[in-house]
């Protein structure tokens, strides 16, 4: 009994974790208009990508509202998001507690928005890619 | 069709780096439809591996107990300290059951006393050998040819492990259902608390035998029987021993890798192989980083060597082992060698992604494909941890190497 209970909860983690990792690997990349300057993209392009782990991200690891309010881009990020939604170009995923939108981007236009995006000077995000060693392989022990 | 498959895999090897490259100056979702296919196919290798680890674990095979059958124990050696072999012989006759221990020298020139090993027990100890050097794969054969007398099994050890009592009753119970021609024994580590690196090394010992090879013990597929514990019919080795010892690999004699050919003609032949949960062994391990990455890079070739030879028959006898080796072990760790060095150029772009993002996403994928070792050894959860980190860092380069160097005939940790 105690195995079968060992190996229903095993089962469980691994369902949750496939779950949030093809969520996340599908996602079709994930923009984030709020930053003006893209030097700071790699500082925090890991922990905008889907809101569960985002939310996870920001409250354990780094204080990732204050890097949202340091530049101060919410309205920037509004508009130029309500532009794509309205081009059918990318769907709506969540809002952060302060405010910051999160939109998701089709595959087939990323390259299109990505390069609209520099135009406007805002910083993509890109697919997050901290899941990526997940399920990578086996070694082999002779 | 060796040479066919071996460059297949270096062409792997460059979409891989091709497709990082591609990454940075391309476009970006080429990358991603690479990336989303790399992790469907590694995401079903978990799943596979946990659910016949699962079955396996709740419905285990039954076998009969042991009947009394002699078992031949061969321990081939070459300049094995001489209080380690004496103590490998005692450990080996300290072992249940019907047993013979037959001790081989594979061309020793140390001080090794031959008559006072064999005078640890005369009746159940036989010493025989040559006077020069050929490799293990001879000493197994002139065993089989030359040495072994009625036995029906043969437990394959290393003159530098140590035999647990009822490690030979373990092994060879399965041999109770006609179809299993070889067992693999649990393999662990002596000296595991020397420092930090044989303390990695239990748990990396633990994954690979209480993980990997139960998994595959499910479907009666283990891959590898380790040369440190194996054992097998008499009648596979009768048949099969010329055929291993002369064993080439693109025109090159073979030199390592013989655990691995031994249970590939097992398979080859039809037979089902198994894992035996309980036959412990306990043998040393390196105890210096340059000795281990020797010991893992001879492995590793011997891993691409043997890919390469059972590809071709593994389809007809074993499709599941078969698209295990091909998709899961072969492409599957090569093409991860391109997203991770995306990652490190992230990581070099800002250390800390290092901290806050890589090192708890290796972490974190580590506890998930190895959560049954909460259950069963937590001791070694830190341990597994910490391999995670030198395996990713350090050892998946070495992928690379081996691939390129396969052919390579060091013996590398003597």
């Amino acid at each position: 009994m105690k195995k079968i209970l060992m190996w229903v909860f095993i089962f469980t983690a691994l369902t949750a974790s496939t779950y949030g990792t093809l969520k996340t690997a599908t996602n079709d990349g994930v923009i984030e208009a709020y930053a003006k300057e893209r030097q700071v993209r790699s500082t925090y392009s890991y922990a905008v990508f889907d809101k569960t782990m985002r939310e996870r991200v920001h409250r354990r690891w780094f204080s990732y509202t204050k890097i949202v309010r340091k530049y101060e881009v919410c309205e920037v990020k509004k508009q130029y998001a309500r532009d794509l939604v309205e081009d059918h170009k990318t769907s709506y995923i969540g809002k952060s507690r302060n405010g910051s939108m999160f939109y998701k981007v089709k595959m087939r236009y990323q390259s299109e928005v990505r390069s609209e995006m520099n135009d406007r000077k805002c910083t993509v995000v890109d697919r997050p890619w901290w899941n990526i060693f997940v399920f990578n392989g086996g070694g082999a022990v002779s | 069709m060796e040479k066919s498959i071996y460059i297949g895999t270096l062409l792997v090897l460059i979409v891989s780096g091709a497709m990082f490259t591609y990454s940075l100056f391309g476009d970006n979702g080429v990358w991603m439809r690479y990336y989303v296919a790399y992790l469907v196919v590694a995401i079903a290798h978990v799943w596979y591996v946990l659910a016949t680890l699962a079955k396996e674990d709740v419905l285990p095979r039954k076998y009969k107990k042991y009947d009394g059958t002699p078992v031949a124990i061969i321990i081939p050696t070459f300049n094995e300290k001489p209080e380690l072999l004496a103590e490998t012989v005692r450990s080996a006759l300290r072992c249940r059951g019907n047993i013979h221990v037959y001790v081989v020298n594979d061309g020793s020139t140390n001080e090794t006393d031959w008559l006072a090993l064999r005078n640890i027990d005369r009746n159940r100890v036989t010493v025989g050998g040559y006077p020069d050097n050929r490799g293990k794969r001879e000493a197994i054969r002139y065993a089989v040819k030359h040495l072994l007398q009625d036995e029906k099994y043969v437990v394959l050890t290393d003159s530098d492990t140590l035999l647990d009592e009822y490690c030979v009753l373990k092994l060879v119970e399965p041999f109770s259902i006609p179809k299993i021609g070889a067992v693999a024994g649990d393999v662990r580590i002596l000296n595991s608390e020397d420092n930090w690196l044989t303390k990695l090394c239990s748990a990396y010992y633990w994954i690979a035998f209480n993980i990997s090879r139960k998994s595959q013990s499910a479907l009666g597929q283990v891959s590898c029987c380790s040369g440190a514990l194996a054992a097998y019919r008499r009648e596979f080795l009768a048949r099969n021993v010329d055929e291993f010892a002369e064993q080439t690999f693109r025109g090159a004699k073979c030199t390592y890798g013989e655990d691995r050919h031994l249970t590939n003609m097992a398979l080859r032949d039809g037979y089902d192989v198994v894992y035996a949960q309980g036959a412990v062994a306990i043998t040393d391990a390196p105890t210096s980083f340059k000795k281990f990455w020797k010991q893992q890079l001879r492995w590793r070739r011997g891993f691409y060597q043997e890919a390469i030879y059972a590809i071709p028959f593994m389809w007809k006898m074993k499709p599941v082992l078969w698209f295990e080796i091909v998709i899961w072990e072969l492409v599957l760790p090569v093409l991860s060698i391109g997203v991770f060095l995306s990652v490190l150029v992230y990581a070099v772009l800002d250390p800390s992604l290092l901290l806050f993002g890589v090192i708890p996403s290796l972490l974190s994928v580590s506890i998930i494909r190895y959560m049954p070792i909460f259950f069963y050894a937590p001791h070694n959860v830190f341990r597994m941890l910490g391999f995670t980190i030198l395996s990713n860092f350090v050892m998946l380069w070495q992928a690379v190497i081996a691939l390129l160097t396969v052919k390579s005939k060091t013996w590398a940790t003597r």
